[in-house]
């Protein structure tokens, strides 16, 4: 589904250019769990961002289902964020003046659909997730562990192929990690979503399909 | 002249609404940065801080329009002269329905315009700095 070639990325800091990737070559089948593990600053978040079009690499390309994601206008990749894939991040990045059921609506009126069956669709993916009884608290009422669910229902919403993870369980004590790591296997054997998961976790990572592992910009 | 006046005053409010919208932006950067990230395009992006752009104009005009009236009300009937010394009794008042709408219109039309320019900062906006760190 996605392919990644000889993908380059570096930041530049005043003068000095600092490399992140360094020739990535990755390729991730429909249906599958992966988890990346490496270091702090081994490039992880970088390749995830860059897999979700959040971040432009320096060079190479990567193709979702033989389309090349830089080569898409800028509301073609507005439209693939929405439509193909869900973030969840290690912040669970609610937006606080919003209920949970309404931060799990968001996506899907950023699309613009008709809010009445958004909600219906929201209140069982919620339920789903085990938040049926936290629909209209707003993620400062919420525990850790039902914010990062908050968001996974989010990154749900569209139905998307690929959900991408930079260190869901980052905050999370180790039960509620466990917890949403659990409920990630789940959600990927049901509805067949692709998950690609940045962790530090060993203990986690282990109950991947597949593990990457990353060293110094480069896949170990 | 008293057009030009008073639209002078509305352009140097409509600063005002660009360090307003200018701060929100930069308030709200993360949040822009969870919209983009969930596929909001940079057009809708703008229009947002248009509309709240908008809305302080239309806010400001709604608010300002009788507070004028008023304003001249209370002049005309409580600033009184001694017919004895000066020539008139009262400072003249007179209100033209199409300067009124005039400065209305021209208030709303310079709101939006001071609205582009942060509305433009925040749909460039690259998500993936207000992202990584919390």
């Amino acid at each position: 589904m996605i392919k990644a070639i000889n993908l380059h990325k570096s930041f530049s800091m005043g003068s000095y250019e600092i490399p992140v990737l360094r020739g990535i070559n990755l390729e991730i089948q429909r249906g599958e769990l992966v988890a990346i593990v490496g270091a702090s600053g081994a490039g992880k978040s970088t390749l995830l961002h860059i897999i979700g079009t959040l971040d432009k690499p320096s060079s190479g390309t990567v193709t979702f289902d033989g389309q090349d994601l830089f080569r898409m206008t800028d509301s073609q990749q507005a439209e693939f964020r929405n439509r193909r894939i869900g973030f969840v991040f290690q912040f669970h990045h609610l937006l606080a003046e919003f209920t949970a059921l309404e931060n799990a609506c968001m996506p899907a009126l950023v699309q613009r659909r008709e809010p009445a069956s958004v909600k219906a669709d929201a209140t069982t993916l919620l339920t789903e997730v085990g938040l049926g009884h936290r629909l209209h608290h707003k993620p400062g009422e919420l525990s850790g562990g039902e914010q990062q669910r908050v968001a996974m229902a989010r990154a749900l919403m569209q139905n998307p192929d690929l959900v991408l993870a930079d260190e869901p369980t980052g905050n999370l004590d180790t039960h509620s990690g466990e917890g949403l790591f659990g409920l990630m296997r789940t959600l990927n054997k049901t509805r067949g979503t692709t998950f690609v998961i940045v962790t530090h976790n060993d203990k986690l990572s282990a109950q991947s399909d597949r593990i990457i592992r990353m060293q110094d910009g480069q896949i170990a | 002249m008293m057009f030009l006046l008073l639209v002078l005053i509305t352009i140097v409010a409509s600063f005002n609404i660009v360090s307003t919208l200018t701060m929100i932006v930069t308030e709200k950067q993360k949040e822009i940065a969870i919209l983009k990230a969930m596929g909001a395009t940079k057009r809708s992006i703008r229009r947002i801080f248009m509309l709240n752009g908008l809305i302080i104009g239309f806010t400001g005009t709604a608010i300002g329009i009788p507070l004028g009236y008023t304003f001249l009300w209370l002049i005309q009937t409580f600033w009184t002269f001694d017919p004895t010394v000066y020539y008139i009794s009262t400072i003249p008042v007179h209100v033209l329905a199409e300067d009124v709408l005039l400065v209305a219109g021209s208030a709303i039309l310079i709101s939006f315009v001071a609205t582009v320019y942060p509305a433009n900062q925040a749909a460039k906006l690259e998500p993936v700095a207000a992202l990584r760190y919390e």
